[in-house]
């Protein structure tokens, strides 16, 4: 039996692994996103946020509130920097409702991983378990896996990432407080193509499977280039969201290539699917479904030197839509250091939103702990403030939809990235409407 | 919180064990489980969430269906090497799926969710609470089944699977049956396990069953230790709750935390590994009472007349061609009741290939073999261990984690527990049989003077020593006839003597040996007759004296000792 | 229509032939640490990853250059390698001893999901914006390729090719043969199978980080890059075979460069590496079934 010539004192071995994980300790203790909104800074954005948001003197605030507030978000995995981000707005956002006078919100944050299955399970269960009558969440809700916990444990469910996706239709608890991509944005991206591009007649997809919602999300996206006189040439590629290796899919591309591509991805897909098709020469003109810095990173300096036009409700936080927007920006990038990505908009004005519902409960005289209770106030009035839209002086409106559980109205556009600024090309709303093409 | 991660936590551990069966018992180093359980996952979300089945109908179809794959992957599981083994179960889940995540009607890459509403036995399963008695009834069950296969004369079948399959098969045993059925067995667990777990997680998802399940499943059965089920446990439970845990410890939900927790996880794998390599806990082996009365060989008063007793085995015309190399040309030879007969020749002349053909582990292209009258070629070489025809190895080839006397036990025939429709048949009956053959097992170990060293792990054996185990391991078999494969060589002196002694009284006892053998001294010895191999054909044969006798024998082989 | 359809079946195949090359190479690469040295060698994921982002680090951090960086990336690969080996697989194996292989699997997927969760601690846990100089484009009669896609074949075959020469004609390369083939007599032949075994992982280092660097330049550089290559490398590996010649990688990785492209051909695209496990599912169940059709045959015949 071959046995060990000298032994090997595991002690030696020990150590380094125990000075690996110390390194890891050390490296996550000075990455730990705490806000860094001083007390001072709070109440001076408090006050203004009470004027934006035009609450009446004397109104109850909710200060003797104390709200379990629950979120569900990907802080790790290949989405891990939304998650990061939704959490900085909303701890922001409770830093200042509290200095308002506000309730005091705690918060419950649960990783999902990705969105991770099993993570978002183990999310659902303890949301459930401490009892929290409302959460921020994201992906629709985990992709759905977390959907049918939702409604069981009654959780008054925000989801500014995904927003009211084919397959959250139905459930009770669940609202989606951003536009349907790309489907929302479709009509008025369409019209912008052709003012932009007369000669264009032919639209093509690539994008994320889907799996069974391939077939309405296709039958929806089709009707709408028909609507809009422009032709579907048939191309509609997919692939599973791991790889960014997009070869077979350009090749695809390339041999029914149409004068305006969709690129339904997110994230730094993008960013990695324009490098590649520029490189193999493809010359649609290539639409994106949504822009983050991620992609920008990914593209390999494509989306700098050759820009990147999409199609989306974008929050454009260098050029803040209204007061709401701005004081958000300016706390934001004083807190935290960077300016904040649609992400960050949408928890926070998703966090604004729990605030109202939680002022009108009280006014009511009700229990702010009881979701129904916060369901019924938001059917009852599904208008908030919004830091999209609205104009210099008074914050935007963020209506949702009772009958779809999503936006009804949302501004949004087609702008384009290049050089490190985002420069909006046309404007326009839910389906199409109140469309202007940038001055 | 904690509930939640508890029912994870005792379904993992289920699965973690029903793979040590697989893996540490039987070593069949698969990683195709994670797929199984999706099989049974999609299964439940199919019937019971789609289609409002029964919980309980569906999760019978789940472990029919899973068990059915597992048929499947152990049928080409038989032809693989280890390596190959890896690489199919690999392709196979990664295969399978992909293929689940292609079909609309199982939703395709986002899965089944929102299975909801189950019910088992009037139990509504609503919350994590809800879930923990079926976690724990599905570990319990598990782990019931799965130790009364691994603490058993079919567990010993799979550990002797696991250190040498070839071996095994010639004590007898049919390890292509056993490898078909531990893969049933487990992977219908692992199915009805998936189908737990899926509806716990109220989804089936491809994501949810994918390669990271399978590898850290695969963690929890090496760090809590090779067959050792509640090692597996152990491991299973602790590795699971590291998450909580730490999450508790860190005290805060961000990206760091989330990434510091899996550099934790990655780190404490590494730590087990290098203080424990072994696994937290080790297999154990079988205790073993004192040796008893010694086994009492009944030696026949006179020895028969070599040409008076009659023909046991009768090999005819046996030749076997290898592309173009011929192994062996028109093989005859008979060997007679009560006698022994060896087989001489120079290296390279064919003489285990006689062997090998003579007990069916290699086919013959033409020619016959019979044993008391009763055809042999064509037969399973278990079987025909079975008809009564045992050999042994030149290389020894004792099952090397196996103790002395597990490998002796290993050999007796027809024991009940090495039948899975008794093994769960309720009562004593099992064990107080496995008495009996432990007892039986010590005799033979005696008989060879081996029985204090019936603990000890037959690797620990010095070479002399384990020759004799693997006789006795053949005698064991009860076989008539034994063929021994140069039992005396690579042996001092010493321990030729004991073999000498030994094969005398095996033969006094009535049994009929043949046996290949380099050392002359120990042909003379022993041998009534003599056959003379080259090339792979029989040019001589008679008594030693007359072989050694003859000039060109002498020059070609003899001359040379 | 046909014209169209043969354009994208070369380009297909193009693709293919580029691609194969890189599994190629990994498959090689793999084959020899686990043919010779019998570590499963998961944290192959890990050197793999780790070269882009030390160049990445060396180029961001020092603002070297893009070559020298990529170069001091490949030493990371290879010094990441060769430690594993001697501070992580062997203390472990010899403690292990005879149950080595997977004591070494289970810790080397540890090594690598730890390493993987302290580069994205370091680095973030988004794609790396790691660039290289540009590339051009050559058209070849229909196909298009990037001079990265030649390149990163070129090296890949390349690469094969000196490990083949490596093996069969320096006396170390033999040395590391002797020892696949039987470490017990090597040893006792008084071959170092402890060097022997760092000189592999070092080589298997070398051609991740190569891979890797190719990759990162063509597509994106990010913590899971290594996910799914290491499962190629693995296929290709025993598919080849751990202890055969490293130029049997190559026909391996380009049929299953091909398969995976021309798959797309006829399949949707989400299924295409769906159907490249299936199909290699069937093929090993065929060759597992083809030895036993005639009749049961042993699978091996040690006394003969």
């Amino acid at each position: 039996m071959p046995t060990p010539s000298r032994k090997l004192r595991p002690w030696r071995l020990i150590v380094p692994a125990a000075a690996a994980a110390a390194a890891a300790t050390a490296l996550a203790a000075c990455g730990s996103g705490d806000p860094a909104v001083s007390a001072a800074d709070a109440r001076t954005q408090a006050a203004d946020l009470v004027k934006v948001l035009k609450i009446q003197d004397g109104a109850d605030l909710g200060g003797d509130v104390t709200f379990k507030l629950g979120a569900a978000l990907t802080l790790s995995g290949p989405s891990a920097s939304n998650g990061e981000s939704m959490q900085n707005a909303m701890k922001l956002a409770v830093s200042q409702i509290k200095a308002a006078g506000g309730p005091t919100i705690e918060l419950s944050v649960k990783d999902i991983k990705g969105p991770d299955p099993v993570a978002a399970k183990q999310a659902a269960s303890e949301l459930a378990s401490e009892g929290v009558p409302a959460k921020i969440t994201s992906m629709g809700d985990g992709l759905g896996a977390m959907l049918a916990d939702t409604d069981k444990s009654r959780i008054l469910s925000l989801d500014g990432v995904g927003g009211a996706q084919v397959f959250t239709k139905g459930t009770e608890y669940f609202y989606g407080t951003r536009a349907v991509a790309p489907s929302d944005a479709v009509p008025g991206a369409l019209e912008w193509f052709k003012k932009a591009n007369p000669d264009g007649r032919t639209v093509g997809l690539v994008g994320v499977d889907l799996g069974p919602l391939n077939a309405a999300i296709q039958a929806d996206m089709k009707a709408k280039f028909e609507a809009a006189g422009l032709t579907f040439n048939g191309l509609w590629e997919t692939v599973a969201p791991t790889s960014q290796d997009y070869a077979s899919m350009i090749s695809k591309v390339k041999e029914n290539e149409p004068d305006l591509l969709w690129v339904a991805f997110g994230g730094a897909a993008p960013g990695a699917f324009a490098a590649q098709a520029k490189s193999s020469g493809i010359k649609s003109q290539l639409l994106g479904i949504e822009f983050t810095d991620e992609a920008v990173k990914a593209s390999k300096g494509v989306l700098d030197s050759d820009g990147f036009t999409f199609a989306m409700d974008y929050f454009n936080a260098s050029e803040p839509a209204n007061p709401l927007a701005k004081l958000f920006v300016d706390a934001y990038e004083k807190a935290y250091g960077s300016k904040p990505d649609f992400y960050a908009a949408n928890a926070y004005e998703e966090t604004l939103l729990i605030w109202d519902l939680v002022r009108r409960v009280v006014a009511d005289g009700g229990d702010p702990g009881d979701s129904a209770k916060l369901k019924a106030a938001l059917e009852k009035d599904p208008v908030f403030a919004s830091v999209y839209g609205g104009d210099a002086a008074t914050a935007g409106e963020l209506e949702i939809d009772l009958k779809t559980h999503g936006v009804s109205r949302r501004p949004m556009g087609v702008f384009e990235y290049r050089d490190g600024k985002v420069r909006e090309l046309a404007a326009y709303n839910v389906n199409g409407e109140d469309f202007r093409m940038a001055s | 919180m904690w509930v939640n991660y508890l029912d994870q936590a005792l379904l993992l551990a289920a699965l973690a064990v029903t793979v040590n069966l697989l893996v540490g018992y039987a070593g069949q180093v698969s990683v195709a489980h994670a797929a199984f359980a999706g099989v049974g996952g999609y299964t439940i979300a199919y019937l019971s969430g789609v289609h409002d089945w029964p919980y309980l109908a569906s999760l019978a179809v789940a472990v029919l269906i899973a068990t059915a794959f597992g048929v499947v992957i152990g049928l080409i599981a038989l032809g693989l090497e280890q390596e190959y083994l890896i690489l199919m179960t690999l392709a196979f889940s990664l295969g399978i799926i992909g293929v689940f995540a292609t079909f609309d009607s199982l939703g395709g890459v986002m899965g089944l969710t929102g299975v909801d509403g189950l019910r088992l036995f009037g139990l509504e399963l609503e919350e994590p609470s809800d879930w923990l008695i079926p976690s724990a009834v599905v570990l319990a069950l598990v782990f019931a089944i799965c130790r009364r296969l691994g603490e058993s004369p079919y567990g010993r079948i799979l550990k002797g699977i696991r250190e040498d399959a070839v071996a095994t098969r010639a004590l007898g045993k049919n390890t292509f049956g056993h490898k078909i059925g531990i893969f049933a067995i487990t992977s219908g667990l692992t199915g009805l396990i998936g189908g737990v777990y899926s509806g716990w997680l109220g989804q089936a998802t491809p994501s949810a069953f994918g390669f990271p399940l399978a590898m850290a499943v695969f963690a929890m059965v090496i760090v809590g230790g090779n067959a050792n089920l509640p090692g597996s446990i152990v491991a299973g439970v602790g590795l699971t709750m590291i998450e909580p845990v730490l999450r508790g410890v860190l005290g805060f939900q961000s990206t760091q935390a989330a990434l510091l927790q899996v550099v934790l996880y990655g780190a404490l794998l590494v730590l087990v590994m290098i203080v424990r390599p072994q696994g937290l806990f080790p297999e154990r082996s079988k205790r073993v009472a004192a040796p008893t009365a010694r086994a009492t060989v009944a030696p026949r008063p006179e020895r028969p007349d070599e040409h008076a007793a009659d023909v046991v085995l009768r090999a005819e015309g046996l030749s076997k061609r290898f592309g173009g190399i011929v192994a062996a040309r028109d093989i005859s030879l008979e060997l007679r009741r009560g006698t022994v007969t060896a087989l001489v020749g120079p290296n390279g002349a064919g003489k285990t290939t006689v062997f090998n053909l003579l007990t069916g582990t290699i086919a013959p292209d033409a020619g016959s073999v019979t044993l008391n009258g009763a055809e042999l070629v064509g037969m399973r070489p278990d079987l025909v261990v079975r008809a009564g025809l045992v050999r042994t190895f030149q290389d020894v080839r004792l099952l090397n984690r196996l103790t002395c006397l597990e490998n002796v036990m290993l050999a007796v025939p027809d024991q009940q527990g090495e039948r899975l429709g008794r093994l769960f048949v309720p009562g004593r009956a099992i064990s107080r049989a496995d008495r009996g053959v432990a007892a039986q097992a010590l005799e033979w170990l005696d008989f060879v003077g081996m029985a204090d060293q019936a603990a000890t792990p037959s690797d620990a054996l010095s070479y002399g020593q384990s020759k004799l185990v693997s006789l006795a391991r053949a005698l064991a078999t009860r076989a008539d006839v034994l063929l021994l494969d140069e039992p005396a060589s690579g042996v001092d002196a010493a321990w030729v003597e004991t073999m000498l002694s030994m094969v005398a009284a095996v033969r006094d006892e009535g049994r009929t040996v043949c046996l290949v053998e380099h050392n002359l001294d120990v042909v003379r010895e022993l041998s009534d007759h003599t056959y003379f191999m080259e090339l792979g054909e029989i040019t001589a044969s008679g008594t030693l004296a007359e072989l050694t006798g003859s000039a060109r024998l002498a020059e070609a082989y003899f001359g040379a000792q | 229509m046909h014209d169209l359809l043969g354009a994208e079946l070369w380009q297909l195949t193009a693709n293919g032939l580029v691609r194969g090359a890189f599994y190629a190479a990994l498959g090689a690469g793999l084959a020899l640490v686990i043919g010779v040295t019998t570590r499963f060698h998961f944290a192959y994921a890990l050197t793999y990853t780790v070269a882009p982002y030390a160049a990445f680090w060396v180029m961001d951090g020092l603002g070297a250059p893009f070559w020298p960086s990529a170069l001091a990336g490949l030493g990371a690969a290879v010094a990441l390698s060769v430690l594993l080996e001697t501070a992580v697989y062997e203390p472990v194996a010899r403690r292990a001893a005879d149950r080595a292989m997977l004591a070494v699997l289970v810790t080397s997927i540890g090594v690598s999901t730890a390493g993987i969760a302290l580069l994205q601690l370091k680095f973030g846990t988004s794609s790396l914006p790691f660039y290289g100089p540009q590339t051009q484009r050559h058209e070849i009669g229909p196909v298009q390729v990037s001079g990265f896609e030649l390149q990163q074949a070129a090296t890949c075959v390349l690469l094969v090719l000196v490990l083949t020469v490596f093996l069969a004609r320096t006396p170390i390369g033999r040395s590391i043969k002797a020892v696949r083939s039987n470490p017990a007599l090597a040893a006792v032949l008084g071959i170092g199978v402890r060097r022997v075994n760092l000189v592999c992982f070092a080589a298997a280092g070398l051609i991740s980080g190569a891979c890797a660097l190719w990759y990162g330049l063509l597509y994106t550089v990010q913590p899971t890059m290594g996910d799914t290559t290491v499962i190629y490398g693995f296929v290709v590996a025993f598919l080849a075979g751990t202890r055969a010649s490293p130029l049997r990688a190559l026909p391996v990785g380009v049929g299953l460069g091909l398969l995976e492209q021309w798959a797309s051909n006829w399949l949707s695209l989400q299924w295409t590496s769906t159907a490249v496990f299936v199909v290699l599912t069937g093929y090993l169940a065929f060759l597992a079934v083809r030895d036993r059709l005639p009749r049961l045959r042993p699978v091996s015949l040690k006394g003969a």
